[in-house]
């Protein structure tokens, strides 16, 4: 079911608060129990056979579990069942995720004339393989408890998370299904429903605008003036960033309205001053996870192996190029080429993780390489400074938008032609600059593209707005710096009739309502 | 699980309150505003949408007691003059405006209506476009139908319009969105209606077509035009209407002459029973997704068919 559609807002939401409500007057468990039902009603809604694989993954993992923790009385070790669980998790995941497109992939480049049949991707399948497989180490680590099946599966398939994320942390989820329930709060509901109703603007009344030009220059198969390559690429650079940014608004609000707190997992990345900031600000709890569960120990096994050779690990040591390598370049590497492929089996989600493991290394090694003068770090404000910082967002922007062709992009050879496209290096071919101005509207096109960019850039994102009211896991206050007393959202009239109107006109565009582009992964 | 958040005081409370309920006010009043609006006077004369005009015209006609009545869908609309007729024959002829999309909502509501208050015409022509015979049967999803709405809510009785919420209750409840949704469309693509009225009023039923592009030749039907070509609604329409008094005439409106026309002509339409239609140059059409709208240059000679044929038609009552 979308979040983006009459049947979620009318049907399927009124019923669950509704349940959730009665539950928590007969019995708190009762609570864990119908957010359980509810939640795997929300996944069988599109296509209910597809529960078989859902239930069946929680059920093996939560025996796996009980066999770590030895709820289940065994005498192999944790670590055994814990590979084994992990093999099994990744062979599933690999079957509909990487298996027939890997297989096509052969088949096409060899000219093999054997295709396979395309399987229908069960919804949120890495998402929900890898919030158990997180589980599973920390149990084996013991950072973790065994929780009861119902708590369990509630964690999993809670449904503002499920489909796509955040990617939650059993740390941070556990403990909120264990506390009693006094049924639904008027402040929760009030300010959940808020952010869902921004984050539901975003995704309709913004990212859906940029889908027909995103359309028009991706599926062309001439060569594009780079006037309109920018356009597209920047077209879909602002329809991904709002189309994600909602649906976590959502998600984050959905919980919300359940006295349930999520982690933030999006916070302005076009803002970002480097590509470190970007990957700390952008699907944030994707990069907390691969950070650590691969970067880190892959990191830790590194520097062990250093240690083991008599090879230093300091700070200082690790300045030198090869010890840099090593330790950082490497395993960031590797890092990113698995996040990469975890958004697709496509040769250019490889390389858009390539790309981004570059952009890292070069963003590390900056900062371990150069020190700026004392001087110049004093500087640190006055308009100077600020046209650097300007100068310096625009840039690392433009690094994602460069990195986001291969997103869209249905191969690396058609990416590479954007990019030729987008830097003047083709020979003027096809349809001109001015038949391409008709083809994709251009005269609409570009002040959508430039409106986009101005909230991006000008306006608070959704946490700031509502900071005042704690809108999320993170304890600390969110950056005040800059942002207008009028847009920090209080329960106050004129806010009434912003989301009022807001939410009106989503339902007038909802009539056709389209998928979240992060559903793919 | 948070359970005693901020804001706890009691007044905090009531502010959440408050708050809930102006944001319901504010959905409330702006679903509700299209359904007060559509009926009034301001709306009929400032509808943004195209057909507004002549469809309430099909309710309001000035002319009583027309002797031959034209019913059918755009094609009729954009594509004859009643007054032209009326000269030539010597009678009354009236058209009452419908669209593909104000059939499929209202039906014959247009035709029922002006009968309850009127004398039997002598003769009632059904006139549409091949693919449109069959209107009944299509369901709602494929053909925008606001403008079948509007013009509903608009001039419906209290009993149509909950018939039709019983029948279509999605649809219904949706109504006041596509208000917007359409009303934005049709002022983002600066629609204008400049002179129906006066032409509706001068003609008996006709507004010209202001679109000046014209058919590409060569041309070709698309199949979702082509796959639809059947007759049982209309049939069963006529055969409803069809009385001593009342003669009935079925009528298919002019074709292009695109490369695939002959598929077109290949059906039965000696089954409803009617003539074979008559196949013009593209050029004689305008450019847009229905393929058999009539530039305003081809009227003319579009009327003198039809004119002919309901010549023939009326002959025999006439002796």
């Amino acid at each position: 079911m979308l979040f983006n559609s009459y049947q979620f807002i009318f049907l399927f939401l009124p019923v669950a608060l509704a349940g959730y409500e009665a539950a928590s007057r007969v019995h708190y468990r009762a609570v864990v129990l119908w957010l359980g039902f509810i939640s795997l009603v929300f996944y069988g809604w599109w296509q209910p056979s597809l529960l078989i694989l859902l239930v069946g993954s929680i059920t093996l993992n939560y025996l796996a579990a009980a066999l770590i923790s030895r709820r289940i009385p065994n005498r192999i070790r944790p670590g055994t069942w814990l590979f084994a669980a992990i093999v099994l998790n990744l062979l599933v995941l690999g079957y509909y995720k990487y298996f027939i497109p890997t297989a096509n992939f052969f088949s096409t480049s060899f000219g093999l004339s054997k295709h396979w049949a395309d399987v229908v991707l069960p919804l949120g399948i890495s998402f929900f393989t890898f919030t158990q497989i997180a589980f599973l180490v920390d149990l084996t680590k013991g950072s973790a408890e065994q929780e009861s099946f119902p708590d369990y599966l509630l964690f999993v398939t809670f449904f503002p998370h499920l489909i796509a994320g955040p990617i939650l942390h059993h740390r941070e989820m556990m403990p909120q299904f264990k506390l009693k329930r006094l049924g639904l709060n008027l402040s929760d509901v009030t300010i959940g429903g808020t952010w869902f109703v921004l984050g539901l603007a975003k995704k309709v009344l913004i990212a859906d605008t940029f889908a027909g030009t995103v359309f028009a220059v991706f599926h062309s198969r001439d060569r594009l003036p780079a006037s309109v390559a920018w356009v597209g690429a920047l077209a879909y650079t602002i329809q991904l960033y709002f189309d994600f940014s909602g649906y976590s608004d959502m998600a984050l609000g959905l919980a919300r309205m359940f006295s349930i707190d999520f982690p933030l997992n999006f916070n302005s990345p076009a803002k970002s001053a480097s590509i470190i900031e970007v990957w700390q600000r952008w699907h944030m709890t994707l990069g907390r996870y691969i950070f650590t569960y691969i970067y880190n120990p892959v990191t830790r096994w590194v520097s062990e192996r250093r240690r083991r050779q008599g090879k230093g690990i300091s700070r200082r040591e690790r300045a030198m190029p090869r010890a840099f390598l090593a330790v950082v370049a490497m395993p960031l590497m590797l890092t990113m080429f698995l996040a990469g492929i975890w958004h697709g089996a496509g040769l250019q989600f490889m390389v858009f993780g390539l790309l981004h493991g570059v952009y890292l290394c070069i963003n590390n090694a900056w900062r371990q390489f150069y020190r700026p003068p004392a001087s110049a770090r004093e500087k640190s404000s006055g308009f100077g400074a600020r046209i650097k910082k300007a100068a310096t967002i625009g840039s690392v922007f433009c690094c994602m938008v460069i990195s986001l062709v291969f997103f869209r992009a249905d191969s690396v050879a058609h990416a590479a032609s954007i990019l030729a496209a987008m830097f003047g290096l083709w020979a003027k071919s096809g349809p001109g600059a001015a038949d391409w101005m008709s083809i994709i509207n251009m005269h609409r096109a570009l002040p959508e593209v430039l409106l986009g960019l101005a909230i991006m850039w000008g306006l608070p994102n959704t946490q700031q707005i509502l900071t005042k009211f704690k809108p999320s896991l993170q304890k600390t206050a969110w950056n005040q710096e800059g942002v207008s007393r009028l847009l920090l959202w209080s329960p106050s009239t004129g806010w009434a009739l912003a989301v009022g109107l807001l939410f009106f006109m989503v339902l007038v565009e909802l009539q056709q309502p389209s998928t979240f582009l992060y559903f793919q992964f | 699980m948070r359970s005693m958040e901020p804001p706890k005081s009691m007044e905090a409370r009531r502010a959440m309150t408050r708050y809930l309920l102006k944001v319901l006010l504010v959905v409330s009043v702006l679903y509700l505003f299209p359904l007060a609006l559509v009926r009034t006077e301001f709306y009929a004369h400032r509808s943004l949408s195209y057909y507004s005009r002549p469809l309430n015209y099909a309710f309001q006609t000035p002319v009583k007691d027309a002797d031959v009545l034209l019913f059918g869908d755009s094609t009729v609309l954009l594509g004859v003059d009643p007054s032209q007729m009326s000269s030539d024959l010597g009678v009354t002829v009236l058209n009452l405006p419908n669209t593909r999309g104000s059939l499929m909502v209202n039906d014959d509501l247009p035709l029922r209506r002006y009968l309850s208050h009127n004398r039997p015409p002598k003769l009632i022509v059904f006139y549409l476009a091949p693919w449109d015979f069959d209107y009944g049967h299509t369901p709602f999803e494929a053909i925008p139908v606001f403008e079948g709405e509007e013009v509903l809510a608009a001039q419906g009785t209290f009993k149509e319009i909950t018939a039709f919420a019983v029948k279509h209750p999605a649809d219904a409840a949706l109504f006041s969105l596509r208000f917007y949704a359409d009303s934005w469309e049709f002022l983002m693509h600066k629609v204008s209606h400049a002179g129906q009225e006066e032409t509706l009023a001068s003609t008996h039923g006709h507004i010209e077509n202001t679109d000046p592009s014209v058919l590409a030749s060569p041309c070709t039907f698309p199949p979702l035009l082509l796959d639809n070509i059947r007759f049982e609604w209309v049939k069963a329409l006529g055969e409803r209407y069809a009385s001593p008094q009342t003669k009935v005439l079925y009528f298919v409106a002019p074709v292009p002459s695109c490369t695939n026309v002959s598929v077109l002509l290949n059906h039965r339409y000696d089954a409803l029973p009617a003539a074979l239609p008559v196949v013009m140059p593209p050029e004689t059409f305008v450019r847009e997704i229905r393929y058999i709208h009539p530039h305003p240059d081809a009227v003319p000679k579009i009327t003198r068919t039809l004119t002919e044929s309901v010549r023939s038609a009326l002959a025999p009552a006439a002796k």
